[in-house]
């Protein structure tokens, strides 16, 4: 239980500095995956928004407002909900270690 | 708790104003062209190319393309607005400058020019490469494999990847008991992705 908690608190951590060690244009090349554009042609709200977020990270704004408007939208959410999971886990292993005293 | 969550701020702000990422750009400008070379949509500008002095043979080449590009660019930036009279100065445009005004990027034109593009700027080549893209015609019809195996993955338990690929019988079948009891479907994954199965008329026109 305790280690499960660990390994969440630390992939929680890991992740945002691992894409921020990445090439802001790490995501940029290649084909997409996506159905929906690859048999309808349709892109939806959600298109590119990783490629926004990712040169957002890296202070691009022209390249994110290019890829996904919304990217300024989702970007303050998506650190919100981080801070407030990394937050919950610290605490959780906390409440652990006073029931080892008792 | 407080102490713990100090830390994890300091170290995530140390490691923002640290990390080399932003120096790397200045560093190896010229490595970092040869890294991406062999990617489709990346071509040495004429800048770049002087920078490195490499003979005028090699020279010639991106020089062309810098100044086709530049074309695209100067026609990019002079939209006032992108509205009905646009639209029909799209139609009568080349294939070639077409895909010229789909390849470019704010970070292209930023190296190409050296000037940043405003966000109005940004907003409205978007809305062009939407007309350009509209209005151009559709690629030509083709199968893919990659499609193919995504419609196996996805909906293979229906048999869709076989109407996908012209077998029409096969599909009904398919459809109607599941997949073949969903081994049949599991089967056509493998055989798609190894090239096995392929369309009914011809093959695949873009492999994976």
């Amino acid at each position: 239980m305790k280690t499960t908690e660990y390994i969440k608190l630390i992939l929680l951590i890991l992740i945002p500095i691992t894409l921020l060690i990445l090439p802001a244009n790490f995501f940029d090349n290649g084909k997409s995956v996506c159905l929906s554009v690859m048999l309808l042609d349709i892109e939806c709200y959600g298109c590119g928004i990783t490629r926004a977020i990712m040169h957002l990270i890296h202070f691009d704004l022209e390249e994110a407002l290019y890829y996904n408007i919304l990217s300024f939208i989702v970007l303050p959410i998506l650190i919100y909900t981080w801070q407030d999971f990394s937050r919950g886990a610290i605490k959780r292993l906390k409440f652990m270690k006073i029931d080892k005293h008792k | 708790m407080k102490k713990t969550l100090s830390i994890i701020l300091t170290l995530l702000v140390t490691f923002s104003f640290t990390n080399c990422h932003q120096k790397q750009y200045g560093y190896v400008q010229q490595g970092k062209v040869e890294n991406f070379a062999h990617k489709k949509n990346v071509k040495v500008s004429a800048s770049q190319a002087e920078e490195s002095q490499i003979t005028s043979s090699e020279i010639k080449a991106p020089n062309l393309l810098a100044s086709s590009e530049e074309s695209a660019i100067a026609t990019v930036l002079e939209v006032q607005s992108v509205s009905n009279d646009i639209s029909q100065e799209v139609v009568e445009m080349k294939q070639s400058t077409r895909n010229e005004i789909l390849a470019l990027s704010p970070n292209k034109i930023k190296e190409i020019t050296g000037k940043k593009m405003t966000f109005g700027q940004v907003l409205k080549l978007k809305e062009l490469q939407k007309v350009v893209k509209k209005t151009s015609k559709p690629a030509e019809e083709g199968k893919s494999q990659l499609v193919a195996l995504l419609l196996a993955i996805f909906l293979g338990g229906l048999g869709i990847h076989r109407f996908y690929l012209g077998y029409t019988k096969y599909g009904i079948i398919q459809l109607l008991t599941a997949g073949g009891c969903g081994i049949w479907a599991l089967i056509d994954i493998i055989n798609i992705a190894t090239g096995k199965l392929g369309p009914k008329d011809g093959s695949y026109t873009d492999k994976l």
